[in-house]
């Protein structure tokens, strides 16, 4: 145990400082036209009562609906990529495959989103698809398609390069001995592959959807300033208007609805997995 | 010692054992901020020409008011000696007491800057060394945009349905929305009408993106997703520079062109204060001011420097035509707003815009 105290004081301090220190300035008093918090002001809950509003619901559902279906639609896309990469046969071929997809994460993150801006803008192949399923390319229904593929485009080699481990975690015996009893290739994948996956397939979508909603280029190039997520409000707080106080209050209302939402997920599927065992 | 001072100290603490330093200033030379191209390669020259301080320029990132995060986070040692902003940003810097008190001693070039461009505090000590005169207004792409725009009636026309890039609420500090307050009624002060109208704008489905950098407006415009948008002097000659792109000025009361100033505020936290005054006033220098704002598009303050080619919709003569077709509005005030304002459009427009 005391092995592990250099890295929980350096976690503390790291992590539970600059923690407190959001806390702290979210109850702050902000004086329209100064920089920062009054530290004079009296603490208030003001910060929070403006967040929770009718007004703020768009930004809420577009942060998280959007960044929940690029997680969905990234591990549904990328099992079945991961599952032939960690079953192909030749080492120097997994090995490229490899490769191939963590060069893509040393792309800049703003070459790619403006490389998807103009292959999705009014000269790249937008108007044609929003004209073949009669939708304007101005909806919003358009942006946030772009939004989602946005969030794809950056999630995909991660998730992949995620569920590779997962799959290669499968003992192969167990799939053949399947089949060896009769159960197809379909049934084998249904019943043996995907349960023995389960938990790392939660797990990267949990993961997925941490990171896309704390993703900031790309609804703010992509959301063509109509789709925006918490934290492009949490920018414009801090870098634009200088409000520090409400920033920080987006910040910790952004982390604790993530922490609950993850803190829910894994009650759920531990209290399955009991009921299973039992 | 309150919570704060016990947080802020422990965060020190860290900082001390861990070794991390704040940004400070380069010992040999000086640090200043300025916006990004064709700015920054201006200044550079400029600095070079003058040969006697060697000055690292850091470009902005985000908007002209992103600089006061940075050095309210690093005060009293901010990672700055000077940076370049505007009417709208001088108050913030002058309130916080950043700015350094600056006379015709330090910089003998200001006599011959008007003194209605010079940033003052509330005593009258002038606080910043004026380089350009500059402005904003409505315009639009020839050839692209479906309809010319003449008046402001024309942007709710119904042929302009996704055609408009709108600036942020925090974009110029919010005088697009002031445009369209002085169109109806209204001004800075009364800013309903402003919000009316674009709540309006926004139900017509004419505005096809909102954006909160220059870079992203100026990209819209130039790629043909968009072809009308309010935007300064130095965005408008680089749309310019790749399609026919007409500023709306002088053709209607309604579509003012609003005026304002630029230039530099010296730190009071620089250790080159002396430097620092001796660039700037070689940089306002009636032939350097000459070479920068014909680099960057804006008039000169310095009265001597003579006018700047390109910049007739800026030019605007005469009361009776200033009346008509400029403002000038109350950058004090709207330093003030940026808060309201953007949490207005979050609430109000935003939702319209979906």
């Amino acid at each position: 145990m005391l092995g592990l105290a250099p890295a929980v004081l350096l976690t503390a301090f790291l992590l539970l400082i600059p923690l407190g220190l959001m806390l702290h300035e979210s109850v702050q008093t902000y004086t329209p036209g100064r920089i920062g918090s009054d530290e004079a002001g009296p603490l208030t809950l003001e910060n929070f009562r403006e967040i929770l509003t009718v007004s703020y619901l768009s930004y809420f559902t577009d942060t998280f609906l959007l960044s929940m279906i690029a997680a969905i639609v990234a591990v549904i896309v990328c099992f079945p990529l991961a599952y032939r990469i960690a079953r192909l046969s030749g080492r120097r071929a997994r090995a490229m495959w490899i490769f191939f997809l963590m060069s893509l994460l040393f792309v800049s993150a703003l070459a790619k989103v403006y490389a998807i801006s103009v292959s999705f803008g009014p000269v790249g192949i937008l108007p044609y698809v929003t004209r073949a399923i009669g939708i304007s390319q101005n909806s919003l229904l358009a942006i946030q398609g772009v939004v989602i593929i946005g969030l794809l485009h950056y999630l995909m080699p991660i998730v992949t390069l995620s569920l590779i481990g997962a799959v290669q975690g499968v003992n192969p015996r167990l799939l053949d001995a399947s089949q060896s009893l009769g159960a197809s290739q379909l049934e084998t994948h249904l019943l043996i592959t995907l349960p023995l996956c389960g938990r790392a397939l939660l797990s990267t979508f949990l993961f997925a959807t941490t990171l896309s909603i704390s993703a900031f280029v790309i609804p703010l190039i992509l959301g063509r300033g109509r789709v925006a997520f918490l934290s492009n409000l949490i920018y414009t707080r801090f870098g634009e208007i200088s409000n520090y106080p409400s920033g920080a209050a987006f910040a910790i209302v952004l982390l604790s609805l993530v922490a609950a939402a993850l803190a829910c997920t894994t009650f759920l599927t531990r209290s399955r997995r009991r009921k299973a065992a039992a | 010692m309150d919570r704060r001072e016990l947080l802020i100290g422990m965060a020190g603490g860290v900082a001390a054992l861990s070794g991390i330093q704040p940004g400070f200033a380069e010992e040999s030379g000086a640090v200043a901020m300025e916006w990004g191209t064709p700015y920054i390669e201006a200044s550079r020259s400029m600095s070079e020409r003058f040969g006697k301080l060697a000055v690292n320029f850091v470009p902005y990132e985000g908007s002209a008011a992103g600089v006061l995060a940075k050095i309210k986070a690093t005060w009293p040692n901010p990672p700055f000696d000077f940076v370049d902003n505007w009417s709208a940003v001088f108050p913030a810097l002058i309130r916080e007491g950043w700015a350094q008190t600056v006379s015709v001693t330090d910089v003998p070039n200001l006599a011959d800057v008007p003194e209605q461009l010079i940033a003052k505090d509330d005593k009258g000590n002038w606080k910043s060394i004026p380089r350009s005169k500059s402005g904003a207004g409505w315009g639009y792409a020839k050839g692209k945009s479906p309809i010319e725009i003449k008046k402001i009636d024309d942007l709710f026309s119904s042929n302009l349905k996704g055609q408009i890039a709108l600036p942020g609420p925090t974009q110029n500090s919010g005088l697009h929305i002031v445009s369209l307050a002085l169109a109806f009624g209204g001004n800075e002060r009364n800013i309903d009408p402003g919000f009316k109208a674009l709540a309006d704008l926004a139900k017509t489905g004419n505005v096809g993106r909102v954006y909160n950098v220059f870079s992203e407006g100026v990209a819209s415009i130039t790629s043909g997703e968009t072809s009308v948008t309010f935007t300064d002097a130095s965005s408008l000659n680089t749309i310019a520079a790749s399609v026919p792109f007409i500023p709306v000025a002088q053709t209607d009361s309604s579509m003012k062109v609003f005026l304002w100033t630029e230039g530099w505020v010296v730190l009071a936290s620089s250790k080159k204060k002396k430097e620092i005054f001796d660039l700037l006033n070689f940089s306002i220098s009636p032939a350097e001011a000459r070479a920068f704002n014909s680099a960057i598009k804006a008039s000169a303050a310095n009265a001597k420097a003579g006018p700047i080619e390109g910049l007739s919709w800026l030019d605007i003569q005469g009361d009776e035509s200033f009346k008509k077709f400029a403002y000038v509005p109350d950058f004090d005030y709207l330093s003030a707003q940026g808060d309201a304002w953007a949490k207005r459009f979050e609430a109000e427009i935003m939702p319209l815009l979906r």
